[in-house]
């Protein structure tokens, strides 16, 4: 019987850490997000409405015109992009549950926490670097398009869009890697959709400010109510980042290791958030 | 003297059920193959082995390393090839994509390093010409082959195979056999399975395991051994055997203790199994 250790050869060199290989997984689940069938199949709608605006010419009389792309490009960022992402987002980190193949990726150097950080990237590389070249272009819009229904958005009403569309997303991966169960992804569906609705609802008397604290848009064009008058929209686009960022820490602490440094972190994002959120109002 | 796998007093609970009680083993390079019956805690113990599963009790030191800690569990990742029980595969992915993804994962960052390595892996499996299409398209065995080919990965140091060989037909075990063979020269391979004519075909070393205790190590001519005098035939079956069979002979084969003037026969490994199992299972009855 040999008792002779064998040693690796590789044909790579070694990194001390998978950040590297995080950040190569990131890119890879970013294409694996935007290639799910949720968004392949919605783009094809949004291009049949497109056709079908124009052709029908009741939305757009004029055609596809610069005012119409800047409101339909709003129009999906705010009402669509954000629950498919969420979508997307979590049968993309649920897909190794489901098919069972967390076995075989459970014994790699790239460990779970390094996996849902590399998920969470996928979601800002994705999904997020899109919404940010449709935002671009909404600015690039904006400062020709004169709209019938209220001015074009702010800067920092502009920023909130991809945020909110990351937002989306991250809360994907989120529920996916918490509520490890089938049917969670419509679970955290509804949640998401009922807490923005319930939190963000028209102000009444008492809780005018409320609505700040919905993880959505407070763009005035979009809302339409004038408790966005009185408050900061760039402390809104700070506060949804909070949320974000603690969507992310929500995700890293699933794994037990070296759990108190990502509970530390995650003490200082709701700080982060707290302050925000008092500040927007 | 260095093993490449040293385990001690490895234990491990699932709610009532205890799946190791205690196993001490030392694994080397070459292949050792782990027999046993179903429930005997093979999974369990390869599960630990390949650092997806945490023991309740004990120490395993991989390669020098503790997996307990997470630098060095990380490090013996690094080194570390793993074929589960029941492979799953992502959806739309194909065989190539597969393994890229998982060859990302063992931290393949630069992208032609990597494609290169996928297509050396799959080649060693013989799935080149298949690369293109869905897992899910591919037949049981060829699965399986692209589940060994990401194991493959990084030519690691240990590689942990749980049941390779099942649900394979006749001609894909064979070649299976081959590809485990070469696999298994210059590292160490530990493969279960209740096969043993893949053991008695592969393995250096053996290990039986049953109700989460090792009850037997050595080699497979040992394993036999076991059972030397106590395999005989006869034309009628003899109730006083532990175990017996009618062959295509028309001979009945039996295991056990043997009546005087028996026709002894030379044992075979997977009559040392039988023996030292059923002896077990007589005893508890």
């Amino acid at each position: 019987m040999s008792t002779e250790a064998t040693t690796p050869t590789r044909p790579v060199t070694l990194t001390k850490t998978t950040l590297p290989a995080m950040i190569v997984l990131g890119r890879r689940e970013a294409r694996r997000i935007l290639r799910s069938p949720i968004f392949v199949g919605i783009v094809a709608i949004f291009l049949l409405q497109v056709g079908l605006g124009m052709a029908l010419t009741r939305s757009w009389p004029d055609g596809l015109t610069r005012d119409a792309l800047y409101d339909f490009i709003g129009f999906v960022l705010l009402l669509y992009a954000g629950i498919l992402t969420y979508a997307a987002a979590h049968l993309v980190t649920s897909s190794a549950r489901r098919t069972g193949a967390e076995p075989v990726m459970a014994s790699s150097p790239v460990d779970a926490r390094s996996r849902g950080a590399a998920l969470c990237l996928g979601v800002v590389l994705g999904p997020g670097l899109v919404t940010v070249a449709l935002t671009l272009l909404m600015a690039l819009l904006g400062n020709s398009v004169t709209l019938d229904d209220g001015a074009a958005y702010s800067v920092a009403e502009l920023v909130q869009l991809p945020v909110i569309i990351v937002g989306g997303g991250l809360f994907g991966v989120l529920t996916a890697t918490w509520l490890r169960f089938p049917g969670s992804l419509p679970v955290g569906l509804v949640v998401l959709v009922m807490g923005t609705i319930t939190v963000g609802s028209a102000p009444q008397n008492a809780d005018a400010g409320r609505p700040w604290f919905a993880p959505y848009s407070s763009a005035v064009n979009w809302t339409d109510n004038t408790w966005t008058l009185t408050g900061s929209q760039a402390w809104h686009a700070t506060y949804l980042v909070g949320l974000c960022l603690l969507a992310v820490c929500g995700v890293l602490l699933r794994e037990r290791d070296d759990r108190h440094r990502w509970t530390l972190a995650s003490a200082g994002v709701l700080a982060l958030v707290a302050l925000a959120g008092w500040a927007q109002l | 003297m260095t093993a490449t796998v040293q385990v001690t007093e490895l234990t491990k609970r699932f709610n009532r059920t205890q799946a190791l009680a205690g196993v001490t083993t030392n694994l080397t390079s070459g292949v050792t193959g782990l027999l046993g019956p179903n429930g005997a805690g093979k999974t369990t113990l390869l599960r630990i082995l390949a650092t997806v599963l945490a023991p309740d009790g004990g120490s395993v030191r991989t390669l020098g390393l503790d997996p307990t800690k997470s630098t060095e569990r990380t490090q013996i990742r690094r080194s570390l090839g793993y074929l589960p029980q029941e492979p799953g595969f992502q959806r739309g992915f194909s065989a190539f994509e597969f393994v890229d993804y998982i060859a990302i994962l063992k931290e393949f960052n630069r992208a032609r390093e990597r494609h290169d390595e996928v297509r050396r892996v799959l080649d060693a499996v013989d799935l080149s010409s298949v690369s293109g299409k869905r897992v899910r398209a591919l037949s049981g065995g060829m699965r399986r082959r692209v589940a060994l080919a990401a194991a493959l990965l990084g030519d690691p140091a240990l590689l942990v195979l749980d049941e390779p060989t099942a649900g394979l037909d006749p001609e894909q075990r064979l070649r299976f056999r081959e590809m485990v063979s070469q696999a298994g020269e210059g590292r160490a391979v530990v493969l279960s399975t209740h096969q043993t004519e893949d053991v008695a075909a592969l393995c250096q070393d053996v290990v039986v395991l049953h109700e989460g205790r090792v009850r037997f190590q050595g080699t497979p001519t040992e394993l036999a051994s076991v059972a030397n005098g106590h395999v005989w035939f006869a034309s009628e079956r003899d109730p006083a055997a532990t175990i017996a069979w009618r062959t295509s002979e028309g001979l009945h084969r039996h295991l056990g203790e043997p009546r005087h003037g028996a026709q002894l026969v030379e044992p075979t490994l997977e009559d040392g199994y039988l023996l030292l199992i059923g002896r077990r299972i007589e005893a508890v009855a």
